[in-house]
This record gives structure tokens, sequence and C-alpha cells, in this order.
């Protein structure tokens, strides 16, 4: 049975400048499971994982991160794998697939990783769960569709197996195959570890999410799927389009 | 590593050591340690995005020894060190601003804004007392002494294995924005390596490469390398070799032609850049804005 990990978010506010992005956010959620967050444009779905992960200071409240077995965390981003919205390597970026996926275990690990064939190990478990074709692993990253860019991305995330998995808007730019591959490994990644998902679209995830939560600067509802999905278009107007 | 790129290293110690044996060995030793360096660094700043950055360093030596020059007369350890200090200081201070967050493009456009301005006063200066500004802008491989040969070569190993050692972590840390900010302090320390190595080798290697080539061998061999091979180290070996070969090659058609060393070896990179692209995919403005 995997430890419960759970992320209390009390009174956070942020703001750039002038412009509030999140106003008095208070929740709890918990895992293992996935937490889908859904909001319109703007509504500060970003700002709320970089918060969580330490990237974006609040004005004013707190958000923490418990793990059971650890308690609560000082440094949360160590048991963290976090996937941005955007990602666009270099150009001119030699860096493989492999050495990629290699590199981010290496930084999170450090010195737990006791050799170089565990360390094998550990990413080609990584690459294979995200469904990544041997053939891609001396790839570079810049050659890249934007789907396989993105299973890539999952696979640093994943390597360091953290137990909490924050992901940004993991469909955007993707077609509807890859967006079910995607689906379907975030869904496998849920069964150990709490993930927070950003999303326009929560259906994707229906069926294996445990908590909504519907964001617009302020949580304006959360609960089971079953509970917040059919009230979407009353708390955000037109832009919730099933 | 690709064989190619093998027979191209061997090839080019092998011509540096035969143009020794005409020539003082200080010209190919200097020439060859500065194009292996800035091709290894070069392989780094284009896997990290930094061009914008690695075009403006040059406007930081030249402000640097512009500087250096008016306090220091003597273009000898003081200036050398003087000048290092001033250069390093500024890139680190603009490297840091980046990794702390601040828009790298915009760090870059005041970095090289400042120090182009800075150097314009300097250099001005220095012209109405007399001072060696055409050099500063030139450079000239051929007046290394042996002083300057000892510090070139101490650079450019701890460049080239501050890059093969961490080389792996500066790129992903480039990448993955967040990892230098909530990561663990190497992170950021690492970052700093690189724009600590930019330093030295732009402010340091400036008498030698010269202010205009400095661009040059910053901007093109790594994207020559990474049309030929993949991989981080594969690509960062593969650049510091095109920099060496292309130097050493320079330095042969100079003494040959009576041209400028390092003209003729930004001459042999641009040629190499326009074949490699041509190679690989057709003209490049024939084509789409990939590479």
């Amino acid at each position: 049975m995997p430890p419960e990990t759970r992320i209390l978010a009390e009174g956070v506010t942020v703001a750039y400048g002038e412009k509030i992005a999140l106003d008095s956010v208070t929740f709890e959620v918990s895992g293992p499971g996935i937490v889908q967050v859904v909001g319109p444009n703007g509504a500060g779905k970003t700002t709320l994982l970089k918060t969580i992960i330490g990237a974006v200071k609040p004005l004013k409240g707190s958000i923490r991160v418990e793990v059971g077995d650890l308690g609560r965390l000082d440094n949360p981003y160590e048991v963290i794998g976090y996937v941005p919205q955007y990602f666009s390597p270099p150009q001119y970026n030699p860096m493989t697939v492999y050495e990629f996926v290699e590199a981010s275990a290496r930084l999170r690990l450090g010195r737990k990783v006791s050799n170089s064939v565990m360390l094998g190990e550990l990413v080609e478990d990584a690459l294979k769960d995200c469904r990544i074709p041997p053939s891609f692993y001396q790839s570079r990253l810049s050659e890249l569709s934007g789907g396989m860019l993105r299973r890539v991305l999952l696979a640093r995330a994943i390597v360091f197996k953290p137990r909490v998995l924050l992901l940004d808007e993991p469909f955007t730019f993707l077609d509807s195959e890859a967006s079910r591959i995607i689906a379907d490994l975030i869904v496998e990644y849920s069964r150990d570890s709490l993930v927070v998902v950003t999303t326009h679209e929560p259906l994707l995830l229906y069926e294996a999410t445990r908590t909504v939560m519907v964001l617009n600067r302020r949580i304006l509802a959360v609960g089971e799927p079953d509970e917040i999905v059919p009230k979407l278009y009353d708390l955000m107007g037109s832009s919730w389009v099933a | 590593m690709h064989k190619g790129f093998t027979v191209i290293a061997l090839s080019s110690i092998i011509a540096a050591a035969l143009l020794s044996l005409r020539y003082p060995a200080s010209w190919a030793i200097g020439m060859g340690l500065a194009g292996a360096a800035y091709g290894a660094l070069s392989s780094i700043l284009h896997a990290r995005g930094l061009l914008f950055v690695a075009g403006a360093s040059p406007h930081v030596a030249l402000a640097s020894a512009g500087i250096s020059s008016l306090i220091v007369m003597d273009a000898g350890t003081a200036w050398l060190v003087l000048s290092l200090a001033i250069g390093v200081s500024i890139i680190m201070a603009a490297g840091y601003m980046i990794e702390r967050g601040f828009n790298a493009d915009d760090a870059a456009a005041f970095m090289a804004s400042l120090s182009s301005t800075a150097a314009v006063l300097a250099l001005y200066r220095l012209s109405a007392i007399g001072g060696d500004v055409a050099g500063l802008i030139i450079g000239d491989p051929l007046l290394v002494g042996v002083g300057e040969l000892v510090v070139l070569s101490l650079s450019t190993l701890a460049i080239i294995i501050a890059l093969a050692v961490g080389g792996w972590r500066m790129i992903y840390i480039g990448m993955m924005r967040e990892e230098s900010l909530l990561g663990p302090t190497k992170s950021l320390a690492w970052s700093m390596i690189l724009y600590l190595v930019l330093g030295l080798a732009t402010v340091g290697m400036l008498r030698i490469v010269g202010y205009v080539l400095e661009h040059v061998l910053l901007l093109l061999p790594g994207i020559i390398a990474s049309q030929a091979v993949s991989g981080w180290r594969r690509g960062l070996a593969a650049s510091a070799i095109i920099g060496l070969s292309a130097s050493i090659t320079g330095l042969i058609v100079a003494v040959n032609f009576d041209v400028s060393p390092s003209g003729a070896s930004g001459a042999i990179l641009v040629l190499l850049f326009l074949m490699a692209h041509v190679i690989r995919g057709g003209a490049p403005w024939r084509r789409g804005g990939s590479a």
C-alpha cells in the first residue's frame, strides 16, 4: 500500500505586480490518485503548480506537501516531478533522449544511485514505462514530434520515482492518439503517487480521477468528478466547452 | 566518436607539429589551444541556447581589455589579471541574473550595450594616447609570449575539464529552469562555472584571437558539430576538434599567404558552416528555420 501524500494550501495569494494570479486559495488534496485542476486561460493553474514546487513565492498564505512516511517536507521539490506546459529544446542541442532522462536521474538521485548499471536500469525502465521505443533513445530532443517529446518529458519526471507528479496541461498541442497514450501513462503512474494535472480536457482522465478542482484565481469548487464535471458550464461559463 | 573527427584531430596535431619545425612552436600551440577551448565552449553554449550571451561576451572582453590598458599601459600579467577581474565579474554577474530568473536576452542586451559603450569610451582614449587598439580588435596569435602560452595552456585545460565533467549538468539545468531555481545549490554552481569559463575564454584569450574572431569561434563550431553528431559528449568533442582544426589550418594558410591567422581561421569556419548545412539538407536559404 503506497503512503498517503497530501498537498495543503492555506489562503495562498500570488500576484505578479498589480495582477492577482491566485486569490486566497485554500484546499487539501490527497493521493495516490489523480487531481485535475480545471479553469480558463489565465485562471492561475500554472501559477498554482509553480507555487507548489516553490518556484513562485506567495504574497500571503502557504502550501505544504506531506508524504506519509516522510512527514512534512521542508523542500518539497525533492519528492516532486514537474512537467512544464511549454518545452522547446534549443535547435542545436546535441543531447539525446537517453542522456536527457539520465541527466534528470543523476541530478535528482545523486549518490543514491550507487553505480552506472543501476542508473541505466532506472533510465530504461522510465523510457519503457513511457512507451518510448529504443530506436528513439539516441535521437536528439529537437528531432522529436510533439507527442514523443511529451513522453520523454514524462520519462524525465518519473525516472526518480517522485511521490508527487505535477503536469501542466500535458495534452497541449497533441492529437487524440497522442493524448490517449499520455493519459494512459498518467493513470498508470497515479496508482502509487499523487498526480496533479492542469487541463482544459478533464474528460480524458475522468474515470481515473479522484478529485476535480475548479480554479479561476479563486477555488470555485472541489469534489469528485461525478459531482463537479456536470457543473463545469455553470462554473466556468463559455470558457468550458465539453 | 565519429572516426572522421578522430582523423581530423590527429591530422591537425601532426600539421601543428610540422609547422612548429619551421616556425615558433608557440604559434601553433597558441592557435590550437584557443581553437579547441572556444570550440568546446561553443557546443555547450548552443546546447544551452545562450547564443546572445555568447555574442555579447566579446564586447565585455573588449571593454575590460580597453579599461585595463588605460590603467596598466603594459600588456603583461598585471594587465591580464585586471582585465580578467573586470570581464569575468561582469559576465558572471549577468549569468547570475539569468540563473535567478532574469530574461537571458534582456541580460545579454544590457551586458552588450553597457560593455560596448565602455569599450568605445576606453578605446577612444587609448588610441589618443597611442595604445594598441588594433591588436585587441584583430588579435595576433603570433605575438604570444612564453608566459601567456603557459596561462593559455592552463586555461584551455581547465575549460575542457570543466566542460567534460559538468557539461551534462550545464546543458540539462539550462533546459529545465526549475532545476536551477529549486534544486540543490550545486545546480547553480555548475551554471556559474559555465559563465566563469566563458569569461576566462573571452577575456583571457582576447589578444590571441581578437575581438572580431571571438564571435566566430564561439558561434560556429557548435552548429557545425551538431550537424554531424548526436549526444552531448560527442558534440563537445566534435566542436573542440572543429575549433582546433580550423585554427591550425588558418595558421597554415596565414604563414603561406601572408594573411591574418585569425581571419583565415574565421573564413575556414564560415566555409565549414555552409558545407555542413548543404550536406545535411540543402542550402540553408532554401529551407525553413530548422537545420
